[in-house]
C-alpha cells in the first residue's frame, strides 16, 4: 500500500477527482441560488447583445443554453453526482463479481466452464446497447410509477449486473494464474481448507488486481454514463417541458444535472452551440482522465512489487527489465 | 484441428443461446399482462397510464416469451418488428443499415491495422526519446472518451469547411449519398491507437529474446530486424486481444452512429426494439455476431497453427 501512496499518477489522479467531488459539494452551499436565468442579454448601454444560447464570456464560464441556465454551475451541480454514481458502481460490479467469482469456483469444473462460455456472449454486445434493452422498458416507459428510490436502485442494478459476468470471468482468469505460481504447489500439499487459502493465499496477489479492475471499473461506467445520455435514458430524473405550443418539441428539465443527463439533453446542440454539449463532455474528459491516471498510478505502485515473486526466476526477470532500454539504444547504436 | 473446429461450433451454439435468454430479461422480472396492452394504448395516442406497477419474478411469462421468440425463428423470412402500433417485416429492410454499418466497420479496421502498424514501426524505428514522445500520447488519447473524440473531431471538420469553404467529405448523411469518410475516420482513431500500443508493447517484448541478439550478431541492420524479424512475431501476439478491440470498435460505433446520424444497424436495433417483438432484435444481434466470430475462430487456428509451428523449429 505504501508504493501506492508514492505514485505521482495515482495522487494526482486521485486529487483530481476529490477536488471535483469536495467543489461540487460546497459549490451548492456557497451559491445557494443558481445564477439568473438569462433569455435575452443587453450590454451597458443597453444594446441588445443576444439570445440565449450564450457563448462562453466572463460572466458564463462554459456559455448558456436554450434555457438560459448557467452551463458551468449546471456541471458543477452534476459532478458528484456523476462521481457518486461512477464509484457506487464500480464499487458494487466488483463485490457482486468477486461474490460470482467465488461462486464459480467452487462449481464442478464442466459447469463452470460452460458458464464461462456463457459469459463471452457479453463480449460481443456493446454494453451502452445492452443497457439500453435492459434498461429502457423498465426506466423510460413507466418511470413516474416509481418512487425515486425504486428509480434508481433498479437502474443502478442493471447497469451493475449487465457487467458482472464478464468480471467475475476476468477474475476467475486471474485467479487459475495465480494457482499457477510455483508456491502454489506447497499451499496444496498443506491441505488447507479452502477458505484458508483463499484468506492466506489468494487474497493478497489477488487484492492488487481487484483494485486496478476497480479503478478500471470506474473508467468504464463513466463512458456508459456517457453513452446512455446519448440514448436519452435519464438516470437522475428529469421533467420534460414543452417547448412550442403542440408540444411536439420536448425538452428535458433536469432535476439533478447528473452528466449524463446533460448529454443526454444537448445531444443536438452540436450544430448550433456545441458548448452546451461540450461542457458536460469535457467534464467527463477530466474525470475520466483522471480516474485513467489513478489506474495507471495502481498498476506501476500494486503489480511491480508482485511481478518479482512471479514464478519466473528472478534473475531473468531483473535481466528483462533493464535490457528493455538497452537493447533499443544498442539496435540504434548497431546500425 | 478438428477439436478447436468442434469448440467454435458449440461456442457459437451457445453464444446463439445466451443472446436469446438476455434479451427478453425485462419480462423475467416485470409481470407485463397489464403493461403491453396498455403500451398499445399510448403507441395508438390515446391517454393511458399504468398506476401500480411492481417487480416480481415472472418465469412462466419469461418461458412463454421464449417460446414465441424461437416460434418467430422458425418463420425467419417472415419476422416483424414493432413499431407506433403496426408490425412491419424486418428481413429486407435490415439489410441496408445492416450492409452501410459493416462497411463502415471493415473499412475502419483496416484503416486502424495500417495505421497503428505505421505507428508501431514508427515509434520502434525512431530515436528513443522521440519514441517517448509518441507513446505518451498514445497513452493520453488512449484516455479520452470516445464521445469527445468524436464530436471534436465533427466540429473541427465543420471549422475547417467554415473557414476556408473547403467540404474535405460528406459531413451530413442522406439517403441518396451515406457519407463514409468521417465515420471511418472517427471509428478507426482509438481503436488503432488501443492497436498500435499493444504493439509497441509487444515488440518491445520481443526486443529481449535471443534471436534479436543473433541477429545483431550477423550483423544486421537495426531496421531490418525491427521490420522483419521483430514485427512479424509481435503481431502474433496482439491477435489475443482482437475481441477487445471488436468490443471496442462496436461501442465507438455506437455511439458514431448516434452522433453523425448514420442509419446503421446498431441504432436500426435500438429503434426497432420493443417488447413486443424482443425477437428482431436477437436476429440483429445474430447478424452481427457470426460474421466477425468466424474471423475470430479462423484468425485463431491459424495463430495456434503457427504458434506449433514455431515449436517444432525450437
Amino acid at each position: 500500500m505504501m508504493n501506492l501512496i508514492k505514485q505521482p499518477f495515482f495522487l494526482i489522479g486521485v486529487s483530481i477527482l476529490a477536488l471535483l467531488f469536495a467543489v461540487s459539494a460546497v459549490y451548492v452551499e456557497l451559491k445557494p441560488d443558481p445564477p439568473e436565468i438569462e433569455l435575452v442579454v443587453y450590454n451597458k448601454e443597453g444594446k441588445l447583445m443576444g439570445k440565449a444560447p450564450m457563448p462562453p464570456s466572463e460572466n458564463h464560464w462554459l456559455g448558456t443554453n436554450q434555457l438560459g441556465e448557467d452551463m458551468f454551475y449546471k456541471v458543477m451541480m452534476g459532478a458528484k453526482y456523476t462521481i457518486m454514481i461512477a464509484l457506487g458502481l464500480a464499487m458494487l460490479r466488483m463485490v457482486v463479481s468477486f461474490i460470482g467469482c467465488i461462486l464459480l469456483m467452487n462449481l464442478p469444473g464442466r459447469l463452470r466452464m460452460f458458464l464461462v462460455e456463457c459469459a463471452e456472449t457479453f463480449k460481443f454486445i456493446p454494453a451502452s446497447l445492452l443497457a439500453y434493452i435492459v434498461l429502457s422498458p423498465v426506466i423510460m416507459i413507466f418511470f413516474w410509477t416509481y418512487t425515486d428510490a425504486e428509480y434508481y436502485a433498479l437502474s443502478i442494478g442493471i447497469l451493475t449486473m449487465i457487467a458482472v459476468p464478464t468480471i467475475s470471468v476476468a477474475l476467475i482468469g486471474e485467479v487459475t494464474e495465480i494457482k499457477k505460481m510455483e508456491f502454489f504447489i506447497s499451499v496444496k500439499m498443506m491441505g488447507g481448507n479452502k477458505l484458508h487459502v483463499l484468506r492466506k493465499h489468494i487474497m493478497p496477489f489477488l487484492m492488487p488486481r481487484i483494485l486496478i479492475m476497480f479503478g478500471q471499473q470506474i473508467v468504464s461506467s463513466l463512458l456508459l454514463l456517457a453513452h446512455i445520455g446519448v440514448l436519452g435514458l435519464f438516470i437522475g430524473g428529469a421533467r420534460w417541458i414543452k417547448m412550442d405550443d403542440l408540444g411536439r418539441v420536448k425538452k428535458p428539465m433536469l432535476m439533478r444535472n447528473e452528466w449524463s443527463e446533460l448529454v443526454a439533453s444537448s445531444a443536438d446542440y452540436i450544430w448550433y452551440a456545441k458548448w452546451v454539449l461540450l461542457a458536460p463532455l469535457g467534464g467527463f474528459v477530466v474525470v475520466i482522465f483522471a480516474a485513467n491516471l489513478m489506474v495507471e498510478g495502481m498498476k506501476r505502485g500494486l503489480l511491480l512489487d508482485h511481478k518479482k515473486l512471479k514464478s519466473k526466476p528472478i534473475k531473468e526477470m531483473n535481466k528483462g527489465n533493464e535490457t528493455v532500454e538497452e537493447k533499443l539504444f544498442q539496435l540504434k547504436k548497431a546500425e | 484441428m478438428t477439436t478447436t473446429i468442434k469448440k467454435r461450433s458449440l461456442q457459437l451454439v451457445l453464444t446463439t443461446l445466451c443472446l436469446f435468454l438476455i434479451i427478453p430479461i425485462p419480462f423475467l422480472f416485470i409481470d407485463m399482462t397489464d403493461v403491453l396492452p396498455v403500451l398499445r394504448l399510448i403507441d395508438k395516442g390515446e391517454d393511458a397510464s399504468v398506476l401500480v406497477w411492481e417487480l416480481s419474478l415472472e418465469w412462466k411469462q419469461y418461458s412463454e416469451v421464449l417460446t414465441n421468440m424461437v416460434k418467430s425463428f422458425a418463420d425467419l423470412p417472415n419476422m416483424e418488428y414493432y413499431q407506433k402500433d403496426k408490425f412491419y417485416p424486418l428481413f429486407p429492410e435490415i439489410i441496408r443499415p445492416y450492409m452501410l454499418s459493416m462497411k463502415i466497420f471493415f473499412i475502419a479496421l483496416f484503416v486502424s491495422v495500417l495505421l497503428a502498424v505505421s505507428i508501431g514501426l514508427t515509434v520502434m524505428l525512431l530515436p528513443q526519446s522521440l519514441g517517448k514522445v509518441i507513446k505518451g500520447a498514445l497513452i493520453f488519447t488512449e484516455s479520452l472518451p470516445d464521445l469527445f473524440v468524436i464530436a471534436l473531431f465533427q466540429i473541427a471538420a465543420i471549422a475547417f469547411f467554415e473557414k476556408t469553404g473547403i467540404l474535405l467529405f460528406q459531413i451530413i448523411q442522406t439517403a441518396q449519398q451515406p457519407a463514409v469518410l468521417l465515420p471511418v475516420l472517427c471509428l478507426s482513431i482509438l481503436p488503432s491507437v488501443f492497436l498500435a500500443r499493444l504493439l509497441v508493447q509487444a515488440m518491445e517484448e520481443e526486443l529481449i529474446k535471443l534471436y534479436v541478439e543473433t541477429a545483431m550478431g550477423k550483423g544486421l541492420r537495426s531496421a531490418y530486424i525491427v521490420i522483419v524479424h521483430i514485427f512479424r512475431n509481435a503481431i502474433f501476439s496482439t491477435t489475443h486481444h482482437i475481441k477487445s478491440l471488436f468490443w471496442l470498435m462496436l461501442s465507438n460505433l455506437f455511439i458514431i452512429e448516434y452522433f453523425l446520424n448514420i442509419n446503421g444497424i446498431l441504432r436500426y436495433l435500438v429503434k426497432t426494439y420493443s417488447l413486443f417483438a424482443p425477437q428482431a432484435t436477437v436476429a440483429g444481434l445474430i447478424m452481427i455476431f457470426v460474421p466477425f466470430f468466424v474471423l475470430f475462430a479462423v484468425l485463431t487456428i491459424l495463430v495456434e497453427r503457427k504458434k506449433k509451428r514455431m515449436e517444432l523449429v525450437a
